[in-house]
């Protein structure tokens, strides 16, 4: 990538493989910290599978395997001494589908992180109206925090879910097509999220609007059968793309 | 309009329909039964003994019961998490054991508990009837909670280890509280089935329910074989009072199973 900024996130030849199926093969990529980096590409490209090994949540798949290096402020998150579970905390991830835990209130789902880390938040109350707020959805649930998260609209549980992995202060948040459910509105919403965020977090995004990472994303990176293709700030990518597959793919003649 | 309300709207009468025929074919089933079984039936006996008799009956199920269900719901729960968690030889064979058990007619358990437990003890009791009844419990909600945790979405899964949770904290706080709603409807159900289950515990707490007078507080009686035993007795009025106990019987197990399917709500 050219230009680019200091690296939160770096692979190195960084293979994923479902049983015998690679879906990731020797990709080589730089994050570049408290920016947005938008990956893009085909559906079976391989775009949430490299999304799912930034937080070594592949290899929770059975028959999952990984090979190559993910270093993130220069660890290798593949160490054996690296605990995943508190990497997870550090590098939070929203779903494609809005998952609020069943059976916890909105407030619950907010702390959710912490339960699971068997900790207490300093301030319960607090965090959970900092964090709202964060994702601008305080107002809209501030009167009903006991209430099952199920009662809210897509796009407040999505938002939901982006305060939940916020309230664990995370260094980077993965987002695997944070968007696909929700409608235009919704979707706005979400994108306004994430530009708030984007000065204070590390941010992947995995989407399949194009327009959408065109309008958030700082870089792009253009995914196509388990390989990296093109990585470039946003405007290049869209504007001058290296590889004609890039082209090909931006212009509709395939995906 | 979207497609999907238009096909519902479309399939709604014919739901209706079909709704109104499977009530009144049970409606039609139960006249049947009634108008058959009317003839040889007596009236219901509200005498202070009868009541005696049901009080006695009713609270020796109960003791029966929730100890089957204290000791049958937590064994299956975990039995059920370890099978759908675990891997291995030993996962497959409990989940084939528990598939069997599931299966098992209640008298063959009733032998087995009379053959191991009673004979053993050399007599019936509540704790022998409460084995019996806990093994038709454990493997039903063994079964209950492998289908719930097969249907929970992976990506509820995913989203509960990305927050870095444990996979022991994933599974109780998660997974187990997720189906938690199921499950409590699986042993409402099973419930049902073991309150009314006379089989095994006419094997298991013969010894002393057999004995005499099925009122006294210091037998093992429960509704199903407090029923039997009444109406096996000689005398007229014991027909009357088997009918008092298999009325109860009917409407704590009809009591259960309508709780077993209550509907959800948003959780």
């Amino acid at each position: 990538m050219s230009g680019a900024a200091e690296a939160k996130v770096a692979t190195t030849s960084l293979s994923a493989h479902h049983g015998a199926v690679e879906a990731v093969r020797g990709v080589t990529m730089q994050v570049a910290r408290l920016e947005v980096t938008a990956i893009v590409g085909p559906a079976g490209a391989g775009k949430s599978t490299f999304l799912r090994c930034l937080n070594r949540l592949h290899e929770t798949k059975p028959g999952a395997r990984v090979e190559g290096r993910v270093v993130i402020d220069g660890v290798d998150i593949y160490h054996p001494e690296v605990d995943p579970a508190a990497l997870r905390r550090r590098i939070g991830m929203v779903f494609d589908r809005p998952q609020p835990l069943p059976g916890l209130s909105i407030g619950e789902n907010v702390l959710a992180g912490y339960r699971l880390a068997g900790e207490r938040a300093e301030r319960p109350d607090g965090v959970v109206e900092a964090t709202l707020r964060r994702v601008d959805l305080w107002d809209e649930v501030k009167d009903r925090l006991s209430r099952p998260a199920a009662v809210l609209a897509a796009g407040e549980q999505q938002r939901l879910c982006i305060a939940r992995c916020l309230a664990l202060k995370p260094e980077v948040l993965l987002l695997d097509e944070p968007c696909s459910g929700l409608d235009p509105i919704a979707t706005a919403r979400v994108e306004e999220v994430l530009n708030e965020l984007r000065r204070q977090l590390t941010i992947v995004l995995v989407t399949q609007s194009l327009s959408q990472a065109a309008r958030v994303a700082d870089t792009t990176a253009f995914f196509h059968e388990g390989e990296l293709i093109e990585h470039d700030r946003t405007d290049v990518v869209f504007r001058n793309p290296r590889d004609p597959r890039t082209e090909n793919y931006l212009t509709g003649r395939f995906g | 309009m979207t497609a999907d309300d238009l096909r519902y709207k479309r399939r709604r009468p014919s739901g209706v329909i079909m709704t109104a025929l499977s009530v009144a074919s049970v409606g039609a089933l139960a006249l049947t039964i009634v108008a058959l079984a009317l003839p040889f039936m007596q009236p219901p006996d509200l005498s202070p003994q009868t009541l005696s008799v049901v009080e006695n009956a009713l609270s020796g199920s109960a003791i029966i019961v929730v100890l089957a269900l204290l000791g049958g719901v937590p064994t299956g729960v975990l039995v059920g998490v370890g099978v759908a968690e675990g891997g291995g030889a030993t996962a497959r064979l409990a989940r084939a054991a528990s598939d069997v058990l599931a299966a098992v007619p209640p008298i063959v358990v009733g032998f087995v508990v009379y053959a191991t437990v009673v004979l053993a003890v050399h007599g019936g009791s509540t704790a022998a009837g409460a084995v019996a009844i806990g093994c038709l419990v454990a493997p039903a909600v063994c079964r209950a909670t492998l289908e719930q945790l097969a249907a929970t979405p992976a990506s509820l899964r995913d989203a509960a280890v990305a927050l870095g949770g444990t996979r022991a904290r994933v599974v109780a706080f998660v997974l187990v509280r997720s189906i938690a709603p199921d499950l409590v409807r699986a042993v409402s159900r099973t419930t049902a089935r073991a309150v009314g289950a006379g089989a095994p515990l006419l094997f298991v707490t013969a010894a002393v329910a057999g004995s005499g007078d099925v009122a006294d507080a210091s037998r093992v009686a429960a509704l199903p074989t407090a029923a039997f035993w009444l109406a096996s007795a000689p005398g007229v009025d014991a027909g009357a009072r088997a009918n008092t106990v298999a009325l109860v019987l009917v409407l704590v197990v009809a009591g259960l199973g309508v709780l077993g399917r209550r509907r959800r709500g948003p959780r």
